[in-house]
């Protein structure tokens, strides 16, 4: 039975190099053979979906109870997307798992030891994660704005002509749930990008907690004139103006805002990539 | 075949020319201790039986440089003279030639040698002790890029006391350069791209006891073919259409050694160097157990699978249906019985064709100096970790067709090693090539090299299968082989498990059929035993020599001498990160721990004063035994019965893997216990 199987391989003629869609192909498997995959997913679309349908029925009982006064700053596509905030979570800790277990289990030498074309590798797996990601996201965040409203739109405002849900051929709402799963995608790189640099679970994670929330705390104790002009800048604040329909003051524009944010996760993925190719595995 | 005369006539002329040897070659060479059952391994011997003493060790010992593999051939009895010297010096043969015992009689040995390059195989005899006969057989030739010889040698030995002691001068000439041997019949079978080669040496039955009267073989005079084919009758066929030339001189050949004419083989290569380039040798040697003519066809040489002793790279690349016939039609007319007419016209059409080259173990590799295959070359390397200085300097080469061990103490820079060679880490200093070239050049590695690095460089969530999977996808490898591996290494019904529910062995096991996904023909385990069951270390133990022995190149890290002292034919030594050892095993214990006899007798302190007398040394075993070093058994034998001293046992014991890696290691152990005073 060994001979069949390990035979001299003269006979086989494999192609000449390794290309890049078995690697895309080889990512995938890994991405979805793991339970960590599916928890952290689960969990994404129970809070993204389940969480924004509880805040939506909650804002609909208290509409119908108390009337229009409520309905004072009252953004119904914000407040369905609300469980964005708890979702986002879940993602950037998948992308940061998807690399950091690779390197805590060791299976990243199994994996280096067949192609030694490391930042391939990386590459790779950035882009079937950050697709994978793209497209639950996007779906999360049209079904929460959809079940949002549709339960926001049993809530019959006392005020006529004032709609209690929002639809999205209403200005900047399409853009806003887009952006919502866009914002996802990004954190999620930027998980990813944390994990590739730092490359322990352990320490990866609370910097990912850190830098989406934690420098907030930090430049809070600034300075007045410095915090105002720091706080628009900082990853969580600039990403959410993308789901965001009126811009605070001093906020910046949507697709800005998620440019920055895509700046952060670019340079840790960039960090990520100059790292794996010096250090030993 | 190129060289055949000038190797011959290396080989029949005893005196320098015949040991010509290059004792720098000493410690690349295989140096293994035969053991019976091991057929087919790169370099293994074996005793075959018909020997009356079997307990005599036959060694082979191949070398590898730049223009040739040479297997040599010595033995020795018991004695450890000779084991660490090189078995061929330029010089004479040592003078020492002192032998514990009478050489058996006969046997039989095996020897295969798997090569690439334009280099060519010599499996000569080469011995300097009793000068054992090995018939004409032992030319196996792989004049360009061959692959694979195998040969059968038959090897007599003198039976003659002077010979036994080695006193050349006082026995005079030899007597066994003109005895045939013993009634064997061997085949060689040469494919080169166009056509196939058979040559068949038939030896005269002579009973040793006719010592020198060599009978004459009354048919074949040089240049033709003996007639009678019939039943294993004397046969020389030579099927070179386009060179008649050769066949006649290998007629000439056959003739000569059959007759015992030893002055045939001392002509120099002819000018008209018949073979040319492009030639692709396979040499399969095998006990010719029927030669028959057909009516209108000539010879067919029928070779069954059962008969040919091949490897299993060879038998492999043979298709079941071709490898019996091997049919050699001669273009002459047509009778009832052909005597085949003069062997120039013997034309050839073999079904075997040039496939089995095609699909034979062809090493893709760098060459060092050009010629030899380095599979694992690692030069200057060093790992420096902040002031720790985890490898040092490391320099050595891992050949194919042999189970490599790489052994030292824990710390001793093994894993690390293992990773640089991979790519995994990167080196402080030198280089690693693998291959021929760095690992990260690799297009797609799995199909070159397979690594067992740990066996928990799993993702404890992912299925086995999944676990082959992504990496068999990273390198284009589809679903089937994967199953394949998993049943290989018999994890079939677990492959859905997820890993972390994986036993130790399995996992191990798991973590060999990832390095297994490509076939690759370099094979690197980071201590593949650990963990393992016996039986799973029994099973492991044999794939690697079984890959091995298919021509593959095996490197295995081991902290367990005694699995290493089963498993490996050659090791490297490393102790605190530097190269202490590279040797065949029987080396490295050879030179490393001394053996002793172990000798029982009621009259224990007076055999102990006898054994001091006499120069040994002897120490008290509890139980009442002495150990005596020093001093060979049949001395000790000796020096008991001349003062009329019982003895009770005299069993000689070998020197361990394991006591020659202690003394080696023992000042390059980084943690000791200490040893408690009781």
């Amino acid at each position: 039975m060994i001979s069949a199987v390990i035979s001299p391989p003269a006979a086989q003629s494999p192609a000449p190099t390794i290309g890049f869609s078995n690697l895309l192909l080889s990512e995938w498997t890994k991405l979805r053979s793991v339970r960590s995959t599916y928890w952290t997913t689960i969990l994404a679309v129970l809070f993204t979906v389940g969480l924004g349908a509880v805040v939506c029925v909650r804002y609909a009982q208290l509409i119908a109870d108390d009337g229009p006064g409520k309905l004072d700053g009252f953004e119904p596509t914000l407040t369905s997307l609300s469980g964005i905030y708890l979702a986002q979570l879940a993602i950037g800790t998948l992308g940061v798992l998807v690399i950091s277990s690779e390197y805590g289990t060791g299976m990243i030498r199994a994996t280096l030891a067949a192609v030694p074309q490391r930042r391939a590798v990386l590459g790779a797996k950035a882009i079937v994660f950050g697709a994978c990601t793209l497209v639950i996201a996007e779906v999360m965040s049209f079904a929460a704005f959809g079940i949002g409203q549709a339960i926001l739109s049993t809530a019959h405002p006392h005020v006529s002509g004032i709609q209690a849900s929002a639809s999205l051929s209403q200005p900047e709402v399409l853009r806003a749930v887009v952006g919502a799963g866009l914002y996802l995608t990004v954190v999620g790189l930027l998980g990813f990008g944390l994990g590739a640099a730092i490359r322990h679970t352990a320490g990866a994670l609370p910097a990912f907690f850190g830098v989406l929330f934690g420098l907030s705390a930090i430049v809070d104790l600034l300075p007045t004139s410095w915090r105002d002009n720091i706080m628009p800048y900082l990853p969580a604040n600039a990403g959410s103006q993308a789901f965001t329909i009126e811009q605070s003051h001093g906020a910046l524009p949507p697709w800005a805002g998620l440019g920055v944010l895509c700046l952060y996760a670019v340079a840790a993925i960039a960090i990520g990539l100059m790292l794996i190719d010096r250090r030993d595995a | 075949m190129m060289n055949l005369r000038p190797q011959c006539s290396q080989h029949f002329g005893r005196g320098s020319a015949g040991t010509a040897y290059d004792p720098a070659l000493g410690s690349r060479g295989v140096r293994i201790d035969t053991q019976l059952g091991q057929p087919g391994a790169f370099g293994l011997a074996q005793l075959g039986a018909g020997g009356a003493d079997v307990s005599r060790r036959v060694r082979i010992k191949t070398a590898i440089d730049e223009e040739r593999t040479k297997l040599s051939i010595d033995e020795h009895y018991g004695r450890q003279d000779n084991v660490g010297g090189d078995t061929g010096r330029a010089d004479p043969r040592p003078e020492e030639n002192s032998c514990g015992s009478r050489p058996s009689r006969t046997g039989r040995l095996i020897a295969w040698s798997a090569l690439a390059g334009d280099g060519e195989a010599v499996v000569r005899g080469q011995d300097y002790d009793f000068d054992p006969v090995v018939d004409g057989d032992e030319v196996v030739e792989i004049p360009k890029r061959g692959q694979v010889g195998i040969g059968w040698v038959r090897v007599n030995y003198p039976p003659t006391p002077e010979h036994i002691v080695g006193n050349q001068q006082a026995a005079g000439p030899n007597p066994w350069h003109e005895l045939a041997p013993v009634g064997h019949v061997s085949l060689f079978v040469g494919i080169d791209e166009r056509k196939v080669d058979v040559r068949c040496h038939r030896q005269r039955a002579q009973s040793v006891e006719r010592g020198g009267n060599a009978e004459l073989d009354p048919v074949g005079q040089p240049g033709a073919v003996p007639g009678v084919l019939g039943d294993r009758g004397p046969l020389d066929t030579d099927v070179a259409a386009q060179q008649p030339s050769v066949v006649r001189e290998a007629a000439g050949d056959a003739h000569a050694r059959i007759a015992g004419e030893r002055a045939n083989f001392d002509r120099s290569p002819s000018a008209d160097e018949p073979r040319q380039h492009g030639q692709q040798l396979a040499l399969i040697v095998a006990d010719l157990h029927a030669s028959r003519i057909t009516e209108r066809r000539g010879v067919v040489l029928q070779l069954s699978r059962d008969i040919v002793r091949a490897p299993r790279a060879v038998l492999d690349c043979v298709p079941d249906d071709v490898v019996g016939d091997l049919e050699i039609p001669h273009d002459g007319e047509s009778s009832a019985r052909p005597a085949l007419p003069a062997v120039q016209e013997v034309r050839g059409r073999v079904r075997v064709g040039t496939d089995v080259l095609r699909r034979s173990w062809r090493p893709r590799c760098g060459y060092a100096h050009g010629k030899a295959p380095l599979m694992i070359e690692v030069r200057g390397l060093s790992k420096r970790y902040g002031s720790t200085l985890a490898v040092d300097d490391l320099s050595f080469d891992v050949l194919p067709g042999r189970v490599t061990g790489f052994l030292g103490p824990n710390g001793a820079g093994k894993s690390t090693t293992m990773r640089m060679i991979l790519g995994l880490d990167h080196p402080s200093s030198g280089t690693v090539r693998v291959l021929g070239k760095p690992y990260a050049q690799h297009r797609r590695p799995l199909f070159e090299i397979g690594a067992v690095l740990e066996s928990r460089a799993v993702h404890g969530g992912r299925s086995a299968f999944n676990h082959l999977l992504c990496l068999a996808q990273s390198n284009g490898i589809g679903r089937a082989r994967v199953e394949d591996v998993l049943a290989l290494v018999g994890l079939q019904d677990v492959g859905g498990r997820r890993a972390r529910g994986l036993s130790l062995g399995m996992s191990q096991r798991l973590a060999l059929a990832a390095a297994l996904l490509g076939n690759p023909q370099v094979l690197l385990c980071d201590e593949p035993v650990n963990g393992l069951d016996p039986e799973g270390i029994h099973w492991i133990r044999h794939l690697l020599r079984d890959l091995a022995a298919q021509g593959r190149t095996v490197f295995v890290s081991s902290h367990l001498m005694s699995e290493m002292a089963l498993t490996a034919d050659h090791v490297i030594v490393v102790g605190r990160g530097r190269l202490i050892a590279d040797a065949s095993v029987a080396e490295v214990v050879a030179q490393s721990a001394q053996g002793y006899v172990l000798v029982r007798t009621p009259q224990v302190a007076r055999l102990e004063a006898l054994v001091r007398g006499s120069g040994g040394m002897s120490v008290r075993a509890p139980d009442g035994a002495l150990q005596v070093s020093g001093l060979a058994g049949p001395e000790i034998g000796d020096l008991a019965s001349e003062h009329g001293i019982a003895l009770h046992e005299l069993s000689p014991r070998e020197p361990s893997l394991e006591a020659a890696f202690l003394e080696l290691t023992g000042e390059s152990v980084d943690f000791r216990a200490e040893v408690v005073a009781s």
